[in-house]
């Protein structure tokens, strides 16, 4: 079963603090500062689960996830954002994309029943199609 | 004071807040990544420690069989070393340690959530509410903290519709009901009443707690003035809630006499005003 994690934020503090906590569930994690490193990975392989910031080094995270969605509409696309306020605006922005919302900073239960119950969805996603 | 130097007094409060609430902003911003990492690698640092210390104890319990067989100058190096670090009081001190850090970050966390509000990206809609409704909603929120603390009585009377920010006054009401069974002691009467009054209508909530001393209560609505312990009390509620009023056009005040009680009043104008008007800067 595919467990991948795609980490992507700005800050690589971030990004290592959340492989540390993903690799202690032992769930194998790839992180990346950058939007265009993060389309080119998944590009070569697929991604159960896309945890991006709406910051990342050059994109900003709607715009990675739209990419994602073209790439692999499979991949379940959380968004980690620091004010519950700006996700209606966000979800305005973005008709027809669908995500998941993180808040920043997160609680490391809640980050990882998230993450858990991404990767099911996307099994569950995956099984639909066939 | 003339009415110049009044006006002159009132633009530079404003500035003031404006200023505060963008420095809020970038604040809270800024703090909001590291605050991220440092908390949860916190949590995962304190498993670490959980399971470096089953090795050690391990490690220990190996090394007491061994003292048994080993010859002395293989174990007394080790014994010093032990000794040397202060091996017991680390073993000792370690839960203590990560738990208070843990409860620091935890205040820093509602710290930075208080100034996020007080540079209130969540504006909400700009709408007529009944005020009334939107109370018992916040009591219902508050409900079981109330209960700790004695009785509710609601006078809730007919009132017009109020164009507000609803998420914002509801924020207000329920930090000042609060802030009321902080007040109280042992067990005593919280009060929410609302009214019509002049152009508009008053809200107050009361309680029969310690009061506020003069020389505090003009200090009350002062950004980080707190008289709660450092762990229980930002020192925002009172400023985010002054400033939430005066942005709606509205005033707050407050009576107190130590040993008797305190009210806080809200008045909040009724007459339609425009989006812009009711818009928040900063």
């Amino acid at each position: 079963m595919n467990k991948e994690v795609l980490v992507i934020d700005k800050d690589p503090n971030v990004c290592s603090a959340l492989m540390r906590l993903l690799r202690s569930e032992r769930l194998p994690v790839t992180a990346t500062t950058s939007g265009t490193e993060a389309v080119k990975l998944m590009g070569q392989r697929q991604y159960a689960v896309l945890l991006c910031d709406q910051q990342t080094a050059d994109q900003t995270g709607l715009e990675v996830m739209a990419e994602a969605q073209n790439l692999s509409p499979q991949t379940i696309k959380v968004l980690m954002v620091s004010q519950m306020a700006e996700v209606p605006g966000l979800i305005r922005k973005s008709p027809g994309l669908k995500f998941q919302v993180m808040m920043k900073p997160w609680s490391n239960m809640g980050l990882i029943e998230t993450v858990n119950h991404a990767i099911k969805r996307h099994h569950m996603l995956l099984e639909a199609e066939h | 004071m003339t009415e110049e130097l009044e006006q002159e007094a009132q633009r530079l409060q404003q500035d003031k807040l404006v200023s505060l609430g963008r420095l809020a902003a970038s604040v809270s911003h800024e703090i909001n990544n590291p605050l991220a990492f440092v908390s949860s690698n916190l949590e995962v640092m304190g498993q670490y420690i959980e399971r470096f210390l089953i090795l050690l104890n391990a490690y220990r319990g190996f090394r007491k069989e061994m003292s048994d067989y080993a010859s002395p100058e293989v174990i007394m190096p080790v014994k010093k070393i032990e000794r040397d670090v202060d091996a017991d009081f680390l073993l000792k001190d370690i839960d203590e340690l990560v738990g208070e850090t843990c409860d620091g970050v935890r205040r820093i966390r509602d710290i930075v959530d208080s100034l996020k509000r007080f540079a209130r990206v969540d504006r909400g809609e700009w709408e007529p509410v009944d005020l009334n409704g939107e109370i018992e909603a916040t009591l219902r929120i508050a409900a079981a903290q109330i209960k700790r603390k004695g009785r509710l009585k609601t006078e809730l009377r007919d009132i017009p519709h109020v164009r507000c920010y609803p998420g914002q006054l509801s924020q207000v009401i329920l930090n000042l009901v609060i802030n009321a069974t902080q007040a109280i002691e042992d067990r005593g009467e919280i009060r929410v009443e609302t009214k019509c009054e002049g152009d508009g209508i008053t809200v107050s909530v009361s309680d029969d707690g310690t009061g506020i001393p003069p020389d505090i209560q003009a200090r009350l609505f002062e950004p980080f003035f707190t008289t709660k312990p450092a762990d229980q009390g930002t020192g925002l509620g009172l400023a985010i809630s002054k400033d939430i009023i005066e942005k709606h056009g509205g005033s707050i005040s407050v009576e107190s006499e130590p040993g008797q009680g305190s009210t806080f009043t809200i008045w909040l104008p009724v007459e339609e005003r425009s989006q812009e008007e009711g818009a928040v800067t900063g």
